[in-house]
């Protein structure tokens, strides 16, 4: 008798929607991560650190992260008054940490984004979290210049805590790392519970 | 009449009879007004005023070599001097010897000697000497009002003297001063801080002699036994004698003019550079102007005159001179006829930055509604518009005016964060009533990255005359504003509009530290007028081996006014290269938090594509289990 009704057309129909929500489940949740993964980026122009580490870069003017779909506006931020990085005026826009190193000069230098949907836009650091060790990004700098960096690893930290590690370093390379939030939404702070920071190492070409 | 022809023939040569008559009347009323003010800067000049003496006002005695053998002298006031006495005054003194002040005094010396020199006569007395206690040529016997006493020949002050009447008085002889033993000078209503005494030969006061004043006197200063003196005696380059006298220093303030009629102003700011890890903002460098204290953004109407501003120094930071002062803090501020002053201090935190932080830029405008009030009295609206021309936002955004409050913000914050972004106009406003002429004067700060952007607008309202006073704006952007290598070439634009409602004449641009300022354009009509619709740029290049703040300057007139504006711009220049500054942690010297980017979620923001299928899936499941069941009771 089960048999019996199992074979009845309705099976398929259930089946077939549960596959179709799946997917667009998979869809939405992981998108285009797996299809982006070892894509060849379209950078040109990129320098490699071995005869000009240790001269000045140029002003960083974009951020590329291809797996992510990442091509921002490279905003420069100083300080808030309560000593926080600032942040870039616009969802779609990039902020480089002024105060710190230049991405590209030895040390470390920071670019935050936002993050979170708003006016049902995604923000440009949405999908950081996404990034893995040896994904690649790049800046592009006023001189024309563009710089790869490779990921190391991310670290969580709470939103008050001291990060010495993000905007400084003394290892004699470049890193640049990148700061956005992530975490459940504290309406009263107006704050994500956590920040994210993907930590990047200038690309080594031997 | 040519004047007004060759206006009027530029829309129409032809003038009626009506038409001439009546603009023969405003050109009478024009001129009369005219008159009446080039008059009252003539009345300004005549009368007698009281000079700057700087640092040198604290000084008791100021001599190249001062001579005291015997016991008994009390100076209540600095003792200078390069050559000292056997026998040390008593009394208070701050300053005792050769050490600094002691030549800037000098220097102040002469410059009040100057002057006093400059002041016309208003009374001459006949040739020879002139005993002051008995001249019947100047009016009563033995009393002097205000004003200058010139001789050619010696002064003695052979019995008693009174000076009566609020106002300066000046003693100028070719020749000697001296007093007669016993001689009293008395003050009615007068104060001694406004008594000078400017002999060309020597100085003797003989013993008892009571006397008031400052005599200036490089010939050299003698004073008799138990001689007391209220005031100085300034012989820097000369000698001063003193014998068992009693010699004390009055405290003179400088008071700044109550009306802003009189006077042009002085307007004093603070520009503060925190590229190598500094904090410090304005309230850590109080500043004061001839020893008052002054804010940031304040605007004085002060007579002419020689006055310096100093500030409290804070260690680590770097303190030099921009605008109208020079290098020492000084500017020769004049009158009526002459321009507003500004002197800006720029504290620069010590160091070379290792990274060029971005310098914000703002630019403001005043314009007063009405410029004129012909009528006498009146209602006078300031609209400020306030922007940011520079690359960062900025924020702390303050409006400090020297006479109308509260100045208001009324519009341009569009995004309401506070923070005069790049493309925002910001437009303030602020009302008040003068009852005469005045020059409004207001200054606008900002701050991004450390770095402190000011910039300066007047505006002159004429109370009680037809005449419609000029106005005249300029803008300056350094090209780059940052030198991230070191030493480098920069090039500043300077954009020179007209604000007001006539055309300007004698447009000029200068610039405290690029001095070869160029006119590339705007003049349209090659009229070598400045007209409303016209922008002349200027240019100016200049090489920068430091972080530097420069102030440039635009002058024009009209209608027998002058019209001024500056504009302040700061160019940071790094270090040669980074690679120096890789322990640095970051240019601020302290690691910042984390930024909060964080943007709340949508409200109701649901995944309408999920949504959907969900919704399918649950009516799938329905019809599922609605058929089984049915089939089940089948």
């Amino acid at each position: 008798m089960q048999s019996k009704i199992l074979s009845r057309p309705t099976l398929p129909i259930i089946i077939l929607t549960g596959a179709v929500l799946s997917l667009a489940l998979l869809l939405y949740f992981v998108p285009k991560i797996l299809t982006q993964r070892g894509s060849a980026p379209l950078i040109e122009n990129i320098v490699t650190p071995s005869e000009q580490e240790q001269a000045s870069s140029g002003l960083p003017v974009r951020l590329k992260i291809p797996l992510i779909k990442v091509d921002a506006v490279v905003e420069y931020v100083g300080l808030t008054s309560d000593g926080a990085m600032d942040v870039p005026k616009s969802q779609d826009d990039v902020a480089w940490f002024e105060l710190g190193q230049r991405p590209g000069d030895n040390g470390s230098a920071a670019i935050a984004g936002h993050y979170g949907r708003k006016n049902k836009r995604a923000s440009v650091f949405d999908n950081l979290y996404k990034l893995r060790e040896g994904d690649k990004l790049y800046i592009e700098d006023d001189k024309g210049v563009t710089i790869p960096f490779v990921v190391r690893e991310s670290r969580r930290y709470d939103p008050q805590a001291d990060a010495p590690d993000v905007f400084s370093s003394n290892d004699g390379k470049s890193h640049l790392n990148l700061i956005t939030c992530e975490g459940v939404w504290n309406e009263a702070l107006q704050s994500y519970s956590k920040r994210l920071v993907v930590f990047t190492d200038r690309e080594q070409i031997n | 009449m040519c004047g007004k022809l060759y206006i009027r023939k530029k829309g129409d040569l032809k003038i009626t009879n009506n038409e001439m008559e009546r603009i023969s009347k405003i050109s009478a009323a024009v001129l009369a007004v005219a008159f009446m003010l080039s008059l009252a800067g003539s009345i300004t000049t005549f009368a007698a005023s009281t000079p700057y003496l700087g640092v040198a006002a604290t000084y008791g005695i100021l001599a190249s070599t001062y001579t005291n053998t015997t016991a008994g002298t009390t100076i209540n006031g600095d003792v200078g001097f390069t050559t000292g006495p056997a026998v040390a005054p008593l009394g208070t003194h701050t300053n005792y010897g050769s050490g600094s002040p002691y030549d800037t005094a000098g220097t102040y010396q002469g410059s009040a000697l100057s002057a006093l020199a400059s002041q016309t006569c208003t009374h001459t007395f006949g040739g020879g000497a002139i005993d002051l206690s008995t001249d019947v040529t100047h009016g009563a016997v033995g009393v002097y009002t205000p004003g200058v006493y010139c001789s050619a020949g010696a002064m003695d002050i052979g019995g008693p003297l009174n000076l009566s009447g609020s106002g300066t008085y000046i003693f100028r002889t070719l020749g000697a001063l001296t007093s007669t033993a016993g001689a009293i000078v008395t003050l009615t209503d007068a104060s001694v801080c406004d008594v000078y005494w400017t002999p060309t030969e020597a100085t003797t006061l003989a013993a008892n002699t009571t006397f008031v004043g400052t005599v200036i006197d490089a010939a050299g200063i003698t004073v008799g036994a138990n001689t007391t003196w209220t005031g100085r005696a300034l012989a820097f380059g000369g000698t001063v004698i003193t014998d068992t006298n009693t010699i004390a220093v009055s405290s003179c303030a400088v008071a700044p003019s109550s009306s802003g009629i009189n006077y042009n102003t002085i307007t004093v700011f603070k520009h503060v550079i925190n590229d190598s890890g500094g904090t410090a903002t304005f309230t850590d460098f109080p500043l004061f102007l001839n020893g008052n204290h002054v804010i940031s953004g304040q605007s004085l109407s002060l007579a002419p005159g020689i006055y310096t501003l100093t500030e409290t120094n804070l260690p680590g930071y770097t303190s030099t001179f921009t605008g109208n002062c020079d290098a020492n803090g000084r500017v020769n501020h004049g009158g009526i006829g002459t321009n507003n002053d500004i002197c800006t201090v720029v504290n620069d935190d010590i160091g070379v930055p290792p990274v060029a932080p971005i310098p914000p830029l703002i630019d403001v405008v005043k314009v007063p509604n009405p410029l004129a009030l012909p009528a006498g009295p009146g209602l006078v609206t300031y609209t400020y518009t306030v922007k940011n021309i520079g690359t960062v936002p900025m924020t702390n955004i303050t409006m400090v005016g020297d006479t109308c409050s509260p100045i208001t913000l009324a519009s341009g914050d569009i995004n309401t964060d506070t923070r005069l972004d790049v493309n925002e106009i910001w437009t303030y406003r602020c009302s008040t009533t003068l009852s005469e002429t005045h020059t409004n004067t207001v200054v606008a700060t900002g701050w991004a990255n450390g770095l402190s952007a000011t910039d300066v607008a007047s505006a002159t309202v004429v109370v009680g005359a037809p005449i419609v006073p000029p106005l005249i704006h300029v803008t300056k952007v350094p090209n780059p504003l940052t030198l991230p290598n070191g030493a480098g070439m920069v090039t500043y634009t300077k954009k020179v509009t007209n604000p007001g409602t006539v055309a300007l004449s004698n447009v000029s641009v200068t610039d405290d530290k690029c001095s070869s300022v160029n006119y590339i354009s705007g003049d349209t009509n090659n009229d070598s007028k400045l007209d409303l619709a016209e922008t002349w740029i200027y240019t100016c290049q200049t090489r920068l081996t430091k972080t530097t703040t420069n102030t440039a300057t635009a002058i024009g007139s009209a209608n027998g006014l002058i019209a001024t504006d500056f504009a302040l711009a700061t160019v940071v220049v790094a270090a040669p290269t980074v690679a120096a500054a890789i322990p640095t942690p970051t240019a601020v010297g302290v690691t910042p938090k984390l930024p909060n980017t964080g943007l709340a979620p949508d409200r109701g923001s649901t995944p309408w594509n999920v949504a959907i299928l969900a919704g399918l899936f649950a009516v799938s499941l329905f019809f599922f289990f609605t058929q089984r069941k049915r089939l089940t009771k089948v």
